[in-house]
């Protein structure tokens, strides 16, 4: 484990020693979190409300989005591609470790890091928040939802990256995975505004489980289904992309070792 | 400039462009999620507005058919300019950054105009495409004149050059903070505000959005020109306001160029 530690840290190290990746990233969050406000301030004025949520209820939904996205959305299928492609990939199976566990450490470590240079604004957020928060299910059940939907991600990205290995250029294949999965995540909508057949549907599946599920359990809102099962459900999902990213990685390094020769 | 240096740099232009087409037709996966991702793109934003109208008449004044034509030129204007942005702004921060400037520098073309078509992505012109098809439907809603046609390729010229003024702004930035963190992710997250009609500012938003940083006159004054609610002042405003970016542009450009020395700045 030592040596995933160190990965760790020097990732965490490379963003510290560069906090301005950490502004930006706030600032990517911020913005559009901002312009979300002014429109649904717009779209629900004098009191109207979509799927039972008003203007305020929209905000802290944008904000924890955000603030939920900032901990879970890790973009390693663009790294896996970068690394695929650029041939760094041939110095990482080089050494003796496992290739998926190094990718982990190097995202707890980005993370971390983030974490540490925003800390005083997710502190400004979280007592802004306070009376939208809900403790009831324990901070320990929130944080723990929030890391295993980190991990899902996780897991079903790596398994999209693996794609590289295949294909000459993944900007578009990975293009068109952030809309789909961004829109049926609930990124752009909450889940609650879809008709009932998508909402039904989407309660199986695992986009909402990204983003819309831990939100609303942040939130202490109606997701339609239990915590317990939800999280029994994010962990079905953790578990088939763990084997499915595995299975494609294998595959793909086979491929990748023909193409080195 | 003479007619002889404008022919050259008009000569080297389309020889750049060629390249791209070529390069974009040779990798027909590209094409073919190209297109799937500019399906999907647009058909999201309408999905995500529709639902909205499904609950309200009109967002800030805007009815359905004006949102609808304002996401139309959004993803004109958008797909038209990241096909010639996307991948050369990233290349000038990153040659500024690494010091590789000096032989753009070198090259018989303005070297601002180089890294707006060096690399052309023509896949990224599907989404122009689908926008244009989106505005045709939108304007069948209403009744266009001629007028408010000219007037609305008129500002579709000035919302292009706005977009590229801001993100090659934003890019440049790089000759005195050279940070190899997101500055393209972070434009491509901003750039989505000018897809909302910008009558949803006010305040401090308004300022923002509407003048420091203009992005909510990138496609708003197109779509409201071809719909006839265009006054006269917010046009000069927004013509103005174009004027201005280039101008500090070309500004900061050259401030940059004194700045940078070929080694890392």
């Amino acid at each position: 484990m030592k040596v995933y530690y160190a990965f760790l840290k020097a990732t965490a190290k490379s963003i510290l020693s560069s906090k301005s990746s950490a502004w930006i990233l706030l600032l990517q969050a911020t913005i559009p979190t901002v312009v979300m406000g002014y429109l649904w301030t717009n779209v629900l004025a004098n009191g109207r409300t979509i799927s039972g949520m008003n203007s305020v209820d929209m905000i802290h939904y944008y904000v924890g989005v955000n603030v939920v996205n900032f901990f879970v959305w890790y973009a390693v299928d663009w790294e896996l591609n970068d690394d695929i492609h650029s041939g760094k990939l041939a110095n990482i199976i080089r050494k003796p470790i496992n290739m998926m566990l190094y990718y982990i450490s190097k995202m707890v470590g980005d993370r971390l890091a983030n974490i540490l240079v925003i800390l005083p604004i997710l502190l400004l957020l979280l007592l802004a928040n306070w009376k939208s928060i809900n403790f009831n299910t324990g901070l320990v059940k929130n944080v723990l939802v929030i890391i295993v939907s980190a991990l899902l991600w996780f897991f079903f990205s790596y398994s999209v990256g693996c794609l590289a290995y295949w294909f000459e250029n993944l900007f578009f294949v990975l293009l068109v995975k952030e809309i789909v999965v961004s829109f049926l995540s609930g990124y752009y909508l909450p889940i609650s505004t879809f008709p009932f057949v998508a909402k039904e549907l989407l309660k199986y599946l695992p986009f909402q489980y990204f983003n819309y599920f831990p939100v609303q359990i942040v939130l202490g809102n109606k997701t339609g289904v239990s915590w317990e099962q939800g999280l029994l459900t994010e962990l079905i999902w953790c578990f088939i992309f763990l084997l499915f990213s595995e299975y494609v990685n294998r595959k793909g390094l086979r491929h990748y070792s023909d193409v080195l020769g | 400039m003479s007619w002889v240096k404008l022919n050259k740099q008009k000569r080297i232009i389309l020889a750049l462009l060629k390249s791209g087409i070529t390069e974009t037709l040779s990798f027909s996966s590209d094409v073919l999620f190209g297109i799937i991702s500019s399906g999907l793109w647009i058909g999201i934003l309408i999905l995500f507005f529709k639902i909205i109208f499904l609950n309200v008449d009109t967002i800030a004044g805007w009815t359905w058919s004006e949102t609808l034509m304002l996401l139309g030129v959004y993803t004109t204007i958008d797909g038209l300019m990241m096909s010639l942005l996307v991948q050369n702004l990233p290349k000038l921060e990153h040659d500024i950054r690494e010091g590789n400037l000096d032989m753009v520098l070198m090259k018989p073309i303005d070297a601002q105009l180089f890294y707006i078509f060096r690399s052309v992505d023509t896949t990224q012109l599907l989404n122009s495409l689908l926008g244009v098809l989106v505005v045709l439907y939108a304007s069948t809603k209403s009744s266009i004149s001629l007028i408010n046609l000219l007037l609305f390729l008129v500002m579709i010229v000035g919302g292009c050059v706005l977009y590229y003024s801001i993100w090659f702004l934003w890019t440049i930035t790089t000759f005195w903070f050279p940070s190899n963190f997101g500055r393209t992710d972070l434009f491509m997250s901003v750039i989505q505000v000018g897809r909302y009609p910008s009558s949803i500012y006010k305040g401090v938003g308004k300022v923002v959005f509407m003048a420091i940083i203009p992005l909510g006159l990138i496609a708003t004054p197109s779509a409201l020109a071809i719909t006839g609610k265009m006054s006269l002042q917010y046009f000069f405003m927004t013509w103005l306001l174009v004027i201005v970016f280039v101008c500090i542009d070309r500004f900061f450009w050259k401030k940059g160029l004194k700045k940078y020395d070929g080694a890392g700045r």
